[in-house]
């Protein structure tokens, strides 16, 4: 901090030079019908100095000297060059365009014009996703953005979900100790007004386990632009490789204060629950069930609870899943003011949403303030301050990971039978009424920049940032949810993250052909995290809920401070001829703390280049192609890793002794390391196409690429005769990404007509697969979260890709089962101790050993395990239409993820749950068994008889036979949701004028979100599943939202 | 021109500034930990890797009460409880089958736990002697001390890993380049044994006899040196081994305070690993120990879970009243006929329904040596001393003097061991080392000789799992095809 504060005060210095002379230049700007247009860019050209209109269309803008040439742009309008030689410029129309060519986006450090672009990237409009029910922007983007795999694999407000863009490169080290699922696909850096904010480092030890994207309120938010080849993201070095989100909030502009307010409410509605059968319907169930497996001596052995209906205690009809589950609601409220003259511009804003979970004691509440200044220091100098501020207050419920929402093991559920006495509501609702749990995140962000013309077209910025996130937990539990011990803790996490850069800019346009751009940057970064953990247990009573008059043997404290330093140089470089040939190149250099001290550095250049072909003259007779791009790059960028001490071999002390003193031992919990740790080299190749035709009513973007990453930091299995069973190390591998981007956005109505019709279709083929494996590419198996299947890592195949046994039907009759010639004996299943009868399941024999099971035990053999299903989507893309007549729209967005494989992983715990004894069968609920045609051997007296499902018997032999480590519940993951409807009224005008309230515009609109989802998958949603693909019954739904709101502009 | 001249100056002075403070921003070493560059600096860190590697041995026996299972429930003289079921294939009522473990293929059939301790030993062994003699407060003999330590824990952990899976990996010092570990063939016995025994003669010329049994002493070395030797049938060095042990000044318990054995540093044990229970440091456990116990010593522990004396042994070996059955067993509640071990039953209860065991867990003491020496007598020639040898832990039980000679007299000293060392986690080794499967009905009936000849006493090992790392990993004979 000692070093970082003279940065920030030199920054803050630098506002109050005033320097030099000027000539100040006038003029108003009108659009086609001759109105006054408001926020349009007037910029010097070859130069960096800009003004903006104000609500008459005109702007004054500081010259050095005359003449010169003024460039007018805006976005929804033509650019337009004018000669200026008087003080006076001449009056300016311009007209709209229709194509978001002129669209600015920023690639790195330099500003490029969309048609100037040479790389993947696409923008998005916070318009377009304005007033949406969500916590955090990120989930929105889904079915959005060509490039990006968004899956909501829990529904629980304020939670991150995973966002990959371009394929998945992470392997996590294991399922099961990940805290946050999240964590195990690949997820991009954010920069937030200049600000980078990597979600897996604060993600890493974060005490709220909550998402600070979601610290922005999405009604502040300008533009979204997602970077995804390396053209875009080498500029941003080791941190890159995953694709990069720039977003920029809204700014002030210049004219007369205008007011935004806006307010909406809604409902999250209870989700679909599993269908269950209740009291009297689950007993005739189950005694048809059982009668027809049980012979007559069985029958005699019922349980009391099936047979005895007339007692209290067994004549219920308990929905256990009724306890957890329950309505919210949504409430948003935001409102903004801005304005401006020619020496400031401000946008203030403050927002609330709430959003009450769907299962008890959920739930997210935000609080957010922003400010964004725009100064004009002097006619060269200018500055920009944005200072913004967010309370994010989560409720956890039980906050006891993803799989555990609730207290009750979906998958090993109570009968409906059992009836609850209040103890047993008090202890169910007690976990989430008599907790206590506040969770509170803040998020304070500062930044400025300041900028500097020094001569004409060279520009010196200083640009200076500080981001807090502060989080703060407090639980409490009482004695009686805790075995008689009451509990509190209190967590926190200070992570600070300081940024400081030079940037020096130099643009010249020669001979109005060749335009060259040069910037060249130095930057620092600093990340500090200070946490600490306190806790007590044996709280003196349970009216304490703080940590008070704990013994000392009950208490159990530890700090921790970890430090990250990032410091960077990077040249841009860009030129094109006459717009039509453009050629860009960067190179970057970065030197991480988190290397070793020799392999710091790390270096990552990018090509590019961009032909727009329909700018040649041989082109000109097809009129009808308004733009054809043809688009290449090749560039290289890396991941830093999570761990700040990534190269040190750490030695683990606690506070455990051995005969009373504290021992010293590696820290097995972190691999052993290398002190040689360095980048990732991860190489992105793209090439693309841009094409506008007929007027820009039908215009595709294509992309085609291939991101391969060598060489990954990750903790390796290592040979146990070490003394250490990983290894964290550059491991010499390759994972490739391939695939293919395609956005298809088309008017479907002429633009004349009154009714408009968009539709806008994007969809990213990609395809993962393992390029190359360390030690001969020798394949390794992982264990799945929970254990059911193996994941075997193999060249060729995806990452997280399940073997299983092949499950392919029912052994229906005695003459299916097939017998070994040599010995005579019938096949047998787990390692020979079962021979197969009828209503057996068929596995496949791999190993043709006449056994069929998981593993073997004589020798090394992996049994009769094949590869199996992808949990990796092969196609994800979304569809959206709107439709515009006069005041009315109203819009549709569909999503939709093709070919991907998920395990019904609860249905599978269902029946393990049923399977084996009569008692188990008795006491657990039924899975759902519509449509099963389970094997007995009344049907199997019809010779012609094929089952479609093992026999449930819980008389027969049990081997585990429904757990998932066959293909049993293997399903189709396919899905198309309707995601989001949203219809809007703008009230007209004569309407408001007739209020005279002084509103400029009413808008009433309403949204539903998460409407219906079209699947084959027998899960409630088939996009609520891990990202390893397994859906275990136990996630946090995926709610069904409405709102409606008000928005009013003054 | 001038404010050029200032901007230029606010540029350069700000890029000098920010280079010279970034370079230290770019070496930032961890504060949250000691690290590899910096732990070998004195002596009281290697200290603490010496408690460390104790401890991590502490954590690899008691892995799964793995610990017993090798020595007692595969010995067939402890039957383990109903909740216990994956047991039931290789203890005595499952015919020895080491091949079915569901559950506990992690501890029973892996040795990877064993390996880390391996490996702290190797560190310190390395690290220290390449430490300046000035490092160390007590100077050389400190220095020695640790390394003498960590050489006899080395050898225990061999010699224990031998006993249970057969030839082992033999790892002799640290792997220098991480990212080139060479595959390794398994070592035969006789060059582990060897290397075993170079650590013990270091351990016992560096070591003092110390009074705290839970480190190694001179005795506890000359005590391992003779259970080496006598598993190589080199008896002439077993016997003057355990005469070496002997002469420091060890003496029995009197059989009314048995139980003295496990509670820490008692007269008789030899080498013991800390588990007693205190506030802090979490030496103790809850569910190693009371595998042994019921409800008796428990309140409230279910029986299922309650591991007994096999009954028939009870019934056949235990046929004379003996003082010793007394003091080490009690009757199980609700069925006196059944007896349960409480060798360990020092419990206390640390919080409220909390049950600590706080005993130790004793690896050799007096009576095994005694035992030992009988044997080696015995196999020396010198019957007399054997059974007078025999006789003195008899007459310590309780039990009357007795006349036996040639092959009786040898497998009599096995059925004392049993009974004397019957839940120590030993019986399993001494069946191979005294060869008793063929001798005694109990076993012969699953030891064929072709069992036997493929060392079907030793563990399979989990190749599943171990294969991937070392291609050149053999899987035990027997336990290729059964």
């Amino acid at each position: 901090m000692k070093r970082i504060l003279p940065m920030i005060t030199l920054v803050l210095l630098s506002y109050f030079h005033v320097f030099g002379q000027s000539i100040p230049v006038e003029g108003i700007v009108r659009g086609g019908k001759g109105q006054p247009l408001a926020g349009m860019t007037v910029t010097e050209r070859g130069t960096t100095n800009q003004a903006s209109t104000n609500q008459q269309g005109s702007f004054t803008l500081s010259v050095k000297s005359l003449p010169i040439t003024l460039v007018y742009s805006g976005v929804g309008y033509k650019k337009q060059e004018v000669r200026v030689t008087t003080q006076q410029a001449p009056s300016v129309v311009l007209s709209s365009d229709d194509s978001s060519l002129g669209e600015v986006v920023v690639v790195g450090y330099q500003k490029q014009s969309v048609k100037k672009t040479t790389s993947a990237v696409q923008v998005i409009s916070g318009k377009s996703i304005e007033d949406l029910p969500a916590p955090s922007f990120e989930s929105l983007l889904q079915g959005r953005v060509a490039g990006v795999n968004i899956q909501n694999f829990t529904g629980e407000p304020g939670a991150r979900n995973t966002f990959t863009v371009r394929g998945n490169t992470t392997i996590s080290p294991d399922l099961n100790s990940e805290v946050d699922l999240a964590n195990t696909m690949s997820s991009p850096l954010y920069i937030i007004d200049g600000m980078p904010l990597s979600v897996s480092d604060l993600g890493g030890s974060s005490a709220t386990g909550t998402n600070y994207i979601a610290g922005i309120n999405i009604n502040d938010i300008e533009s979204i632009v997602v970077q995804k080849d390396a053209a875009a993201t080498a500029v941003w070095g080791s941190r890159g490789a995953n694709g990069v989100i720039v977003i920029k909030t809204k700014r002030g502009r210049v004219g007369i204060p205008s007011i935004r307010a806006s307010y909406y409410r809604g409902i999250t509605e209870r989700p679909q629950l599993q269908r269950t059968l209740g009291g009297a319907a689950e007993r005739r169930t189950k005694m048809d069930i059982l009668s027809q497996y049980a012979s007559w001596s069985q029958m005699g052995g019922f349980t009391q609870p099936l047979t005895d209906s007339l007692n209290s205690s067994y004549n219920n009809a308990t929905d256990w899943q009724d306890l957890f589950y329950t309505t919210g609601n949504i409430d948003n409220a935001d409102a903004s003011i801005s304005g401006g003259s020619e020496s400031v511009n401000y946008r203030l804003s403050a927002g609330y949403y709430n959003e009450d979970g769907v299962v008890r004691n959920t739930g997210f509440k935000r609080y957010s303030i922003r400010g964004n200044f725009g100064f004009t220091l002097s006619p060269i100098i200018k500055s920009d301050f944005m200072v913004s501020a967010a309370r994010i207050n989560r409720k956890r419920g039980l906050g006891r990971g993803i799989d555990q929402v609730v207290p009750v093991n979906q998958g090993e559920m109570p009968s409906s039978f059992v009836g609850l006495g209040q103890a047993d509501y008090d202890f169910y609702l007690g976990q989430y009424d008599k907790l206590k749990d506040d969770n509170q995140t803040d998020n304070i962000n500062i930044f400025s920049k300041t900028y500097v013309d020094i001569i004409d077209g060279l520009q010196y910025s200083l640009e200076g940032s500080v981001q807090a996130n502060l989080d703060s937990r407090n639980q409490f539990q009482p004695r009686e949810l805790n075995q008689g011990i009451n509990y509190a803790a209190s967590t926190g996490r200070n992570a600070y993250t300081y940024n400081i850069a030079n940037v020096l800019n130099y643009i010249k346009t020669f001979n109005d052909k060749h335009t060259i751009n040069l910037t060249a940057l130095q930057s620092f970064q600093y990340d500090k995290q200070l946490s600490h953990k306190t806790e007590g247990f044996n709280l003196p009573t349970d009216d304490i809920h703080v940590i008070q008059g704990v013994a000392t043997k009950d208490l159990i404290a530890s700090t921790n401070k970890v430090e990250s330093g990032l410091l960077s140089y990077m040249g841009q470089f860009s030129y094109d001829y006459k717009s039509r040939y453009i050629f860009n190149a960067s190179w970057r250099a970065d030197a991480s703390s988190r290397f070793g001290v020799n392999t710091k550095w790390g270096s990552f250049p990018a090509l590019s280049g961009a032909w727009v072909i329909s700018d040649e003259s041989f082109m000109e007779k097809f009129d009808w192609v308004n733009l054809f791009k043809l688009r290449g790059s090749w560039g290289r960028s890396g991941v830093l890793p999570e761990d700040f001490y990534a190269p040190y071999n750490v030695w683990a002390l606690s506070s455990d002794t051995y005969n009373g003193t504290t021992f010293a031992v590696p820290s097995f919990a972190k691999p052993l390391t290398l002190k040689n740790l360095t980048w990732n080299k991860s190489e992105q190749t793209n090439i693309g196409f841009d094409l506008g035709l007929f007027n820009d009513r039908l215009t595709v973007t294509f992309d085609a690429y291939r991101k391969v990453l060598k060489d990954p930091i990750m903790g390796f299995s290592f040979p146990y005769y070490t003394g250490y069973t990983k290894l964290s190390f550059n491991v010499p591998m390759s994972v490739y990404n391939e695939g293919i981007d395609l956005t298809i956005m088309t008017k479907n109505l002429s633009k004349t007509s009154a009714l408009q019709w968009n539709t806008n279709l994007n969809m990213t083929f990609n395809k993962n697969r393992i390029g190359s494996l360390p030690f001969g590419d020798r394949s390794f198996y992982a264990d799945s979260r929970g254990y059911n299947q193996q994941l075997l890592y193999t060249v060729g195949s995806p990452i997280y890709r399940w073997a299983q046994m092949l499950y392919q039907g029912v052994y229906s009759h005695q003459d299916q089962i097939p017998v070994n010639p040599v010995t005579g004996k019938p096949l047998t299943v787990f390692k020979g101790n079962y021979p197969v009868k009828p209503g057996y399941p068929i596995w496949t024999d791999v190993n043709q050993d006449w056994d069929t099971w998981s593993d073997e035990d004589k020798g090394a053999a992996d049994g009769d395990l094949m590869l199996t299903g992808n949990p990796n989507p092969r196609i994800t893309g979304g569809l959206y239409n709107e439709f515009i007549y006069k005041g009315f729209s109203i819009s549709m967005l569909n999503t939709f993820t093709i070919g991907r494989d998920i395990i019904n992983n609860l249905k599978s715990n269902q029946f393990n749950a049923i399977g084996g004894n009569v008692t188990k069968f008795t006491n657990n609920r039924l899975p759902d068994l519509e449509g099963l045609d389970y094997w007995t051997p009344e049907k199997a007296k019809d010779p012609n008889y094929q089952a479609n499902f093992p026999s449930i018997s819980p008389y027969g032999s049990y081997f585990y036979q429904y757990l998932p480590f066959s293909t049993m519940f293997n399903e189709n993951g396919t899905y198309f949701k309707i995601k989001t409807i949203s219809v809007g009224y703008l009230l007209p005008k004569h309407i408001v004028e007739r209020l005279k309230i002084g509103a400029r515009n009413i808008r009433f609109y309403g949204m539903l979100d998460n409407l219906h989802t079209f699947q084959k998958a027998s899960v409630p949603d088939a996009e609520l599943v891990t990202p390893q693909g397994e859906y275990s019954g136990g996630a946090y739904p995926l709610p069904r939202k409405y709102t409606i709101g008000l928005e009013v502009n003054f | 021109m001038k404010f050029k001249y200032i901007l230029s100056l606010i540029g350069m002075s700000s890029l000098i500034f920010f280079n010279s403070s970034c370079s230290k921003y770019l070496d930032l070493k961890p504060e949250n930990s000691t690290y590899d560059e910096v732990f070998w600096k004195d002596g009281e860190n290697v200290n603490r890797a010496t408690l460390g590697a104790y401890a991590l041995l502490r954590n690899s026996l008691r892995a799964d009460r793995s610990y017993f299972i090798f020595g007692d429930i595969a010995s067939g003289i402890v039957h383990p409880g109903t909740d216990d079921w994956n047991m039931n294939d290789f203890s005595r009522s499952g015919g020895y089958k080491f091949s079915y473990a569901p559950y506990l293929e992690g501890s029973l059939w892996n040795w990877t736990r064993f390996y880390g301790v391996i490996n702290q030993c190797n560190l310190i062994v390395e690290q220290a002697e390449a430490m300046d003699i000035k490092l160390f407060e007590g100077g050389e003999e400190e220095k020695k001390g640790y390394i003498s330590n960590a050489r006899f824990l080395r050898a225990y952990t061999y010699f224990y890993m031998q006993r249970v899976w057969g030839d082992v990996l033999l790892v002799k010092e640290t792997f220098k380049d991480p990212q080139n570990i060479p595959d390794m063939t398994r070592t035969p016995e006789k060059e582990t044994l060897a290397f075993c025994k170079e650590d013990l003669l270091y351990a016992i010329a560096n070591l003092q006899q110390n009074s705290t049994k839970s480190f190694a002493s001179k005795g506890a070395a000359n005590a391992l040196m003779a259970e080496v030797c006598a598993w190589e049938h080199d008896y002439v060095n077993a016997e003057k081994y355990a005469n070496e042990t002997l002469k420091l000044g060890y003496a029995l318990e009197d059989v009314k305070d048995y139980r003295k054995i496990w509670q820490g540093n008692s007269k008789e044990s030899i080498f013991e690993l800390n588990m007693l229970y205190s506030e802090s440091g979490n030496e103790f456990t809850e569910d190693f120990f009371s595998r042994f116990l019921s409800s008796a010593s428990i309140p409230g522990k279910g029986s299922g879970s309650v591991w007994k004396i096999e009954s028939e042994f009870l019934e056949t070996e235990f046929d004379e009243p003996e003082a010793r059955l007394d003091s080490m067993s009690m009757p199980f509640p609700d069925n006196a006929q059944v007896k349960t071990i409480r060798k360990y039953d020092h419990v206390v209860e640390y919080r409220e329904g909390k049950y600590a065991v706080s005993n130790n867990l004793v690896l050799i003491r007096l009576a095994d040596i005694i035992l030992l020496r009988a044997e080696a007598y015995y196999k020396n020639g010198k019957a007399a001393l054997a059974l007078n040898d025999l006789n003195t832990i008899r007459k310590r039980a309780g039990l009357k003097e007795i006349q036996v000679s040639g092959e009786e007299l040898f497998k009599e000293i096995f059925r004392e061991r049993r009974r004397e060392l019957i839940g120590e986690g030993v019986i399993q080794f001494d069946l191979i080392r005294m060869n008793m499967f063929e001798q005694l009905d109990e076993y012969s009936a699953y030891y064929s000789a072709d069992r036997i000849a493929n060392k079907g006493y030793y563990w399979p090992l989990d190749m599943r799992n171990l294969l991937p790392q070392n291609e050149l990993l053999t899987q035990n004979p027997w336990w290729k095809n059964h």
